[in-house]
């Protein structure tokens, strides 16, 4: 009974933590002028983050260590570099969106300026990543964006034509008005946004910090098989009720506070009242694990000791970065920048960022000197390969698009 | 004469200097690309385009300002998240008219220009009544809002005849 209910836990807290501030903006705003056109583009997302989950789940549950804590050892420094540098400066750029994401989160709720909340939340952010126990962190906030889910309820609610929104899910192209080089920058948001480095870098490291053996591989396995899927039908449905709403009117989301009104249309005050709390849980928790895979990537690197496993005297260090972080997360925000702005440019700077995080977890997942007999399969080499060209085109893509259409307009 | 490569003329510090000046314009032109930065507009038909652009996400802004009061009266939403909403949309809708008024009308642009600043000024004092009513949560004043607020919207769905 005890198994059942921590793989239900598992479940549930990986779909609920599977959304965060990149995929609430992103999906909505392309719901808003997309429809559901790109739809494909978060199926494949997910079977890229599944894939390569899994991977880094099983190198931490069979050598007892992080991901990332070997790619400078089987890579080498240089490679271990580039690594941190291009994950680590996209994952910062991610922590400092969830900060403002909550900020915005708590302003619609108290129609108090986000700016004014952002040192509140980072305050209350250190504290949790200083106090609470990671596994009390990881099921509180996961359990609390399943609220998220009201978005799926109000979906039904809405009553939409379905087979509408089907033939936009078949007819993955631009709609009229729209050109395809903004069809294709949103698609590759929409791909970073599913394939955020810190999600890797936290998965691995969460699995050393829980201790994973091999006897762990199944329970993991169920967590990434069928919460990452269920997270990315979440991701859907907020695509699908803006696409019902907004896109036959014309308004393109370009806010937070714009996300919970089909909600409102649909369900009411109780549905935006649950919205709001799922926007909180989304994007506390991934703040907190963004904050933490700031810290484990550089004391990774550097071979410092790490984790919230061990006291914070132990790993002073770690802690030291998580601080500092989030001191010059406050300070960017402070300076009045529009967190969805930062929110959009951080998706599509992990696209950009994508093949210096995924390429070391296939060589790693592959070696058996710390894999022994747990090395990767055909099959899951043979996607792997082929994510791995998709990763590549699209990081080659990500900054050309960005330009020709001047930040997706 | 040391440092200096055969020939060229220009040592190889300035060579570098200018690799990395052309590196750095390069990278600034593109900073300014993504950015949205743009020359003002040089001949009428994309002055025109700029302006239809300008009115497509004006009525983006109202039409979320729309959907917004009429969840409000129906009693659908909170007052704090409607004023949020609001307050964003209408932050929204000045800055990109803002940045509209501010470009140099080409020569024979005036009457866009004169049309376009119009359907603007109309929206922004709506969004602007509809915005003081949610916060004085007054309902008949959010409805009278709300009336001018769809004419304003029907008005920019119909700017690109205006225009043409």
């Amino acid at each position: 009974m005890k198994k059942i209910f921590g793989v239900a836990l598992g479940i549930l807290t990986a779909i609920g933590g599977f959304v965060d501030i990149g995929d609430l903006v992103t999906n909505a705003l392309v719901g808003s002028r997309f429809g559901l056109a790109l739809a494909w583009v978060v199926v494949l997302g997910v079977i890229g983050i599944i894939l390569f989950a899994e991977m880094s789940g099983r190198v931490a549950a069979i050598s007892g260590r992080a991901t990332f804590d070997l790619v400078r050892e089987r890579l080498g420094p240089r490679v271990g570099l580039a690594n941190l540098v291009a994950s680590m400066g996209v994952t910062l750029l991610t922590f400092i969106a969830e900060i403002g994401g909550v900020a915005l989160a708590i302003e619609i709720a108290t129609s108090v300026n986000e700016v004014l909340w952002v040192p509140v939340v980072a305050a209350a952010l250190w504290i949790v990543l200083w106090r609470v126990r990671f596994a009390v962190l990881e099921n509180v906030f996961g359990l609390l964006g399943l609220s998220l889910i009201v978005f799926a309820v109000a979906l039904w609610k809405l009553d939409p034509d379905w087979g509408g929104l089907w033939q936009q899910v078949t007819t993955p192209r631009p709609r009229p008005g729209e050109t395809w080089t903004a069809y294709a920058y949103y698609a590759v948001a929409l791909f970073g946004a599913a394939l955020t480095p810190y999600e890797v870098f936290f998965f691995s490291s969460g699995g050393v910090e829980e201790r994973w053996t091999a006897k762990d591989l199944g329970t993991m396995r169920l967590n990434v098989f069928l919460g990452f899927p269920l997270g990315g039908l979440l991701s859907l449905a907020v695509a699908a009720v803006t696409a019902v709403v907004f896109l036959p009117v014309g308004v393109q989301v370009d806010a937070l506070s714009q996300v919970p009104l089909p909600i409102a249309q649909g369900v009411g005050k109780i549905g935006v009242a649950i919205a709001l709390l799922g926007f909180f849980a989304a994007t506390f928790g991934a703040a907190c694990e963004t904050g933490l895979s700031v810290g484990y990537s550089i004391a990774q690197f550097f071979g410092w000791r790490w984790g919230k496993f061990v006291a914070p005297r132990q790993a002073a260090r770690f802690h030291v970065v998580i601080l500092l972080s989030t001191v010059l997360a406050v300070a960017v925000l402070l300076t009045t920048v529009d967190p969805v702005a930062v929110t959009e440019y951080s998706v599509v700077f992990s696209a950009l960022a994508l093949p210096l995080t995924y390429l070391p977890i296939l060589v790693i997942a592959n070696d058996p000197d710390y894999m022994g007999d747990r090395v990767n399969g055909r099959l899951a080499n043979v996607l792997g390969s082929v994510f791995l060209v998709v990763i590549v085109v699209v990081s080659a893509a990500a900054i050309p698009l960005m330009i020709i259409t001047r930040g997706g307009q | 004469m040391r440092g200096r490569s055969p020939g060229s003329g220009i040592s190889p510090w300035a060579g570098r200097c200018a690799a990395r000046c052309g590196l750095l314009g390069v990278v600034a032109g593109a900073a300014l690309a993504a950015s949205g930065c743009g020359t003002p507009e040089g001949n009428v038909s994309r002055y025109q385009a700029e302006a239809l652009g300008t009115l497509r996400a004006a009525q983006s802004s109202a039409q979320a300002v729309l959907i917004t009061l009429d969840l409000r009266l129906s009693d659908r939403t909170f007052g704090r998240a409607a004023d949020d909403a609001v307050t964003g949309a209408e932050g929204s809708l000045s800055s990109t008219a803002g940045t509209f008024e501010a470009l140099q009308p080409p020569r024979g642009a005036d009457a866009v220009r004169e049309q376009a600043t119009s359907l603007l000024s109309r929206a922004e004092d709506a969004v602007a009544a509809a915005r003081i009513a949610i916060r004085r949560d007054d309902r008949t004043a959010m409805r009278a809002a709300r009336n001018d607020l769809a004419t304003a919207v029907d008005d920019l769905d119909h700017a690109p005849d205006a225009l043409s």
